[in-house]
């Protein structure tokens, strides 16, 4: 199978990854490379452990088998804290945000948590870390939400919760970005504008995008990993992808 | 956590004032209950650190608190009180340690394990001065009360004086304990807590080790504590396992709930409250603890935000020139206690 565009080495790497469940293999065998600047869809019906491979990326689950290599370096089973901090971002399925907080301070946290400060920094007043207030705008200006920075998370729209869910993943600076479906009940005109963002996202990260909307999925994606029952069906090209026979038949339907 | 309008701040002043000036009109025994007061406002502001601020609760803050005073006891000779300036960094210190380790043991479970975990600790502690001889056993002992001295020179007081005095050393104490504890919550630091009492799954994902975070706050909680039990063996000058069992942290965590669970000012309202209404429902009835459990009761059911949810009537407030516009404060009581 032939490899993506670029020769270079891959900045995240899953060889042979698996998780079970007590009896059920939720991931088995699935081995995949993300390089910089290149767009890497995985689709697949549900149930089929695409969110799985996501969680077991950020260190949510640790693999029963296999090796996640991040650098060349083996980070399998790392908390997700560290896998944050080495640069692994991703954003949750089911918005996930620390709702009482002000939308800005979600965001200036998550700055702040990749920002290595030395202990004692930690005890200045928030009020006065400059910095870490501007790369938090610099994030909620990127997803369009630097309009709504003071007001409280938790109410929110949902297309708006799920633009802020991707502020925080972007504040961490991450270099690869997993997105498990980002466009999850975004409105139509929000959807249009994260199109853009992830067009050129794509360009700065390595970026694995778990996503059901096929039509967006085949106009931003470089290489495709199909997935049925936690193991991977077909890789390749998103043309190649909609012409496998076998593709069409387990997953894509009538679809492509 | 800190007043958010004028009012809240001018309160604070007041209140401030008020406890200030507490000896000059109040007799004796009073300055004594008063003093009884602010070391229990001092133990529920240590324990709102871990409670309020970052959705930790434990049963096992007494222990802190009880270690403190004993330690006060070991490290003083029978015959002469050492100095205050010897006595509270030995208290902290062993509070502290303490802390630490029964904190990074326990702070690996989360939610009602916690809880229990906490709790186990915290009777480990009581029936190692309960069942032993250390500290005069089940009985108790007494100590040599720390004095205020430094540096050779020592403050001599009359009987009559003495009380005066530790309740403005407890009342400077709780005033700078306080301050320390808002600057902290307005710190980087602080901030950390609080996302990790909203959401700590979101804390780790976003690259925070929640772990060191909840491990600090619950080292410097223990050590706020041990501040309350050193004053306690300076104003009582006695220790029994009483201060080291799950009653005491129980205790804190209704003045807590008195007083308000999502402010800085709740657990000293809720202690002085506490404390005010134990008095009144002795001198009533012979059944203490039943009224007072039963007025508790009623406060928490009636005032969901405790005490310092209290405001005065709209109407009268619009009267005055200075008057606000009062935000509603955006509250979060299903994601306040939840974990992890």
């Amino acid at each position: 199978m032939a490899e993506p565009r670029n020769a270079s080495a891959p900045l995240l790497a899953a060889k042979g990854l698996g998780r079970n469940f007590g009896g059920l293999a939720a991931v088995r065998d699935v081995s995949l490379s993300l390089y910089p600047g290149a767009l890497h869809a995985v689709i697949g019906p549900n149930g089929a452990g695409k969110s799985t491979l996501v969680n077991l990326l950020s260190g949510h689950l640790v693999p029963t088998a296999g090796s996640i290599l991040f650098e060349g370096r083996d980070v399998a089973g790392e908390p997700p804290w560290r896998m944050t901090r080495l640069g692994i971002g991703r954003s949750f399925q089911r918005t996930n945000l620390l709702s009482s907080l002000t939308v800005l301070e979600n965001v200036r946290l998550a700055a702040q948590a990749v920002a290595a400060l030395p202990s004692l920094r930690l005890l200045r007043p928030a009020s006065r870390e400059k910095e870490l207030v501007a790369a938090a705008y610099e994030a909620l200006e990127r997803v369009g939400l630097a309009g709504a920075a003071n007001r409280q998370s938790g109410l929110l729209s949902h297309g708006e919760q799920r633009q802020l869910e991707i502020a925080m993943t972007l504040a961490t600076r991450p270099r690869v970005l997993l997105l498990d479906e980002p466009l999850a009940g975004m409105g139509p005109e929000e959807s249009e504008r994260f199109t853009h963002l992830l067009k050129d996202l794509a360009r700065e990260h390595a970026v694995l995008l778990i996503e059901h909307d096929m039509d967006f999925v085949f106009a931003v994606a470089d290489w495709m990993t199909v997935m049925v029952d936690g193991t991977v069906l077909a890789e390749g090209l998103p043309t190649d992808v909609r012409a496998n026979p076998e593709v069409q038949r387990a997953y894509l339907g009538g679809h492509a | 956590m800190l007043p958010e309008t004028k009012y809240g701040w001018m309160g604070l002043v007041l209140g401030a004032a008020a406890l200030a000036a507490l000896p000059l009109f109040a007799p004796p025994y009073y300055v004594e209950l008063g003093t009884y007061a602010v070391i229990a406002a001092m133990l529920a502001l240590s324990l709102q650190l871990l409670v309020g601020c970052t959705g930790l609760v434990s049963l096992g803050h007494g222990a802190f608190y009880g270690l403190a005073a004993y330690a006060v006891y070991l490290v003083t000779p029978e015959s002469k009180g050492l100095s205050i300036f010897v006595t509270l960094p030995i208290a902290v210190l062993v509070a502290g340690l303490a802390a630490l380790v029964v904190g990074a043991l326990s702070l690996r479970t989360r939610g009602f394990f916690f809880l229990m975990v906490t709790l186990a600790f915290g009777q480990m502690v009581f029936f190692l001065f309960h069942d032993t001889k250390i500290g005069g056993g089940a009985d108790g002992a007494f100590l040599a009360r720390p004095t205020l001295s430094f540096l050779g020179y020592e403050l001599t007081l009359t009987r009559r004086q003495r009380p005066i005095a530790i309740y403005y050393v407890g009342l400077m104490q709780m005033v700078l304990m306080y301050s320390g504890l808002a600057f902290l919550l307005r710190s980087l630091f602080g901030r950390v807590l609080e996302g990790i009492r909203v959401n700590e799954h979101r804390m780790q994902a976003i690259g925070y080790n929640t772990y060191r975070y909840k491990l600090a706050a619950f080292v410097i909680a223990g050590m706020l504590a041990g501040v309350a039990g050193h004053m306690w063996a300076m104003h009582r000058g006695f220790v029994n396992p009483e201060l080291v069992g799950w009653h005491r942290s129980a205790e804190a965590l209704l003045m807590i709930l008195l007083g308000g669970l999502h402010t800085l000012h709740g657990p000293i309202l809720g202690a002085l409250a506490y404390t005010g209404l134990g008095e009144l429902a002795q001198s009533l009835t012979e059944r203490k603890l039943l009224v007072q459990g039963l007025v508790i009761l009623a406060v928490v059911l009636v005032l969901p935000r405790g005490l310092s949810g209290l405001r005065f009537p709209r109407d009268w407030r619009r009267k005055l020139p200075f008057a606000s516009e009062e935000k509603p404060v955006p509250e979060a009581p299903a994601e306040s206690l939840r974990h992890g």
